[in-house]
């Protein structure tokens, strides 16, 4: 039995454990922000649409992860079945 | 495919497109956006596909336009995004809600995501069409 490996999988076990056992309660941190988003949303954003403001101004960095796994995705399927993929020269 | 098919998706076709768009262009106000909208105006695309054959698909839009049409898209949302901050107030600056040339930043980012999500999704379905 690999030693280290052994300790490593097991501190992260008690970590996991841990960090499970003393979660905080539901909307413990996040109860202030969604508050903050309901009320103030129509005269930040300018947006009526309150999940189009937050997807497009408070978490736009967010929505541009997403684009890019999107256009990660298309480049795989793309390269998937046009048979891209780099080949051996012999 | 039978003539019935035909027919309704000739019928449904144009009010497809025309609710993608507005979905797309009404994203600040009412539910939807980018996504769905361009979800939605991909599907319609792919609709002409199944009923009326690959040829008449590409008379909508060729593969190679929508590649480009998505490469520009992407670059053209990423510099939005990023710049969102210092742009936001002269972009389609208007003092009224509820309108649709109102919302700052958030109606031309949601134009940009739908054009970029539909063509990636016309990509995804053409490439698993002319596979070999």
């Amino acid at each position: 039995m690999n030693k280290p490996l052994l300790l490593i999988s097991l501190t992260l076990l008690a970590v996991f454990v841990l960090s499970v056992l003393f979660v905080p309660n539901f909307s413990f941190f996040s109860n202030k922000i969604s508050n903050h988003y309901i009320y103030h949303s129509l005269e930040e954003t300018k947006a009526p649409n309150v999940v189009g403001g937050v997807v497009w101004d408070y978490r736009a960095y967010d929505t541009l992860g997403e684009e890019t796994v999107l256009f990660a995705a298309t480049l795989g399927v793309y390269m998937l079945f046009k048979k891209l993929h780099v080949r051996d020269k012999k | 495919m039978t003539v019935i098919k035909q027919t309704i998706s000739r019928i449904v076709f144009p009010f497809m497109l025309l609710f993608s768009i507005y979905v797309i262009t009404h994203g600040h106000l009412t539910p939807g956006g980018g996504f769905q909208g361009g979800v939605l105006l991909a599907s319609s695309v792919i609709l002409i596909c199944l009923v009326y054959g690959l040829r008449k698909a590409e008379h909508l839009i060729r593969e190679e336009t929508s590649h480009r049409i998505e490469a520009v898209a992407g670059i053209l949302l990423a510099v939005l995004v990023v710049f969102e901050f210092f742009i936001k107030g002269s972009l389609m600056a208007s003092e009224s809600l509820f309108q649709v040339w109102s919302g700052g930043a958030i109606p031309v980012m949601n134009v940009i995501g739908g054009i970029m999500v539909a063509t990636s999704f016309i990509i995804i379905f053409y490439s698993m069409v002319k596979e070999k």
